[in-house]
């Protein structure tokens, strides 16, 4: 019932949702074609980072309006926060070994 | 003493947190499902950077408007199951129906497109084990991509098997407002698919 009378008192009509479909589709079109026009243009570095800004602002959208997380109390960050955090740190910490190897390299010579 | 062991064979069905049983499970097994498509979109993006010299160009293997095209296929599937759930709790039980069977005709046009590239990247034999060790690069992104690409696709399906039986049961019996926690919660499993696709994309068809 409780959800229900979130449900109801969320503030989402079609034309919000309808704005949300344009919102998230121009996204995804203008991360296509302004890297196609622009990306010779930019460093790998700036084309990157602007491709998973506007991949994270998508994510954002999705979870706020069509996850309500607009709508829904404090619960959320004790179920979501720790897994979050855990999965951003899981990969940063593969990366200076794994990924740039910038460890120095030392042979096992035995006993 | 015997009351003492009935109350402790009697759990209490609420929860602590203010929602529903069937909400707060669907959100856990997401937190589990963050962590399973961590490890696979962790290991692609260590393997691409430590295999940067040897890794293939996205041009050369995916078409972007491809990949930009199934991505528009999910928002809208996205958009018309929030329809649905706000028709279902505004008593539309037919509204909601219709809008399910989009839903599902929409999930299945995102397999469709997948299909059509799986069998592209056969016919040129794109595969992991198709593809010489001269070229290790090749070979990694061709695992990764099949391995998180399959991995989605699986749990598509998954969605579409729970509105396959939603509409199966709104056919047969009709769907009553009761229904509308199936409707929201399958619902946030479908968006939580497209917001793993809206990461794969950038990363495999733009990057």
């Amino acid at each position: 019932m409780h959800d229900h009378a979130d449900a109801h008192s969320n503030p989402f009509h079609v034309g919000r949702i309808f704005a949300l479909l344009v919102a998230l589709t121009m996204a995804t079109f203008a991360s296509l074609f302004i890297r196609a026009q622009w990306a010779s243009a930019w460093s790998p570095t700036t084309n990157t980072i602007f491709i998973l800004l506007v991949a994270s602002a998508k994510a954002l959208l999705v979870i706020l309006f069509f996850m309500h997380w607009k709508y829904e109390k404090a619960w959320k960050y004790l179920l979501c926060v720790p897994t979050i955090l855990l999965a951003i740190v899981a990969v940063l910490a593969l990366l200076p070994d794994v990924a740039y190897e910038t460890y120095e390299k030392t042979s096992w010579h035995g006993p | 003493m015997a009351h003492a062991i009935t109350t402790e064979a009697s759990p209490p069905v609420s929860t602590a947190l203010p929602v529903s049983n069937g909400k707060l499970a669907i959100w856990l097994f997401l937190g589990t499902e963050v962590m399973f498509f961590t490890g696979l979109i962790g290991a692609y993006i260590v393997l691409r950077i430590s295999n940067a010299d040897t890794w293939p160009n996205h041009h050369d293997v995916l078409h972007e408007p491809i990949g930009a095209f199934n991505t528009f296929v999910l928002i809208c599937s996205s958009v018309t199951v929030v329809l649905a759930h706000q028709a279902i709790l505004q008593g539309k039980s037919a509204r909601c129906l219709w809008l399910l069977a989009v839903t599902f005709l929409l999930g299945f046009v995102f397999l469709g497109v997948k299909a059509f590239e799986y069998a592209e990247k056969f016919h040129h034999h794109l595969l992991p084990w198709e593809i010489s060790a001269e070229h290790p690069g090749w070979r990694l992104w061709s695992g990764t991509y099949f391995m998180m690409t399959g991995f989605h696709a699986l749990h598509v399906l998954v969605g579409l098997f729970a509105w396959g039986w939603i509409l199966l049961v709104g056919a047969t019996v009709g769907l009553r407002p009761s229904h509308a926690h199936f409707v929201e919660n399958a619902g946030i499993y479908w968006h939580f698919v497209d917001l793993v696709w809206i990461f794969l994309f950038p990363l495999l068809y733009l990057m």
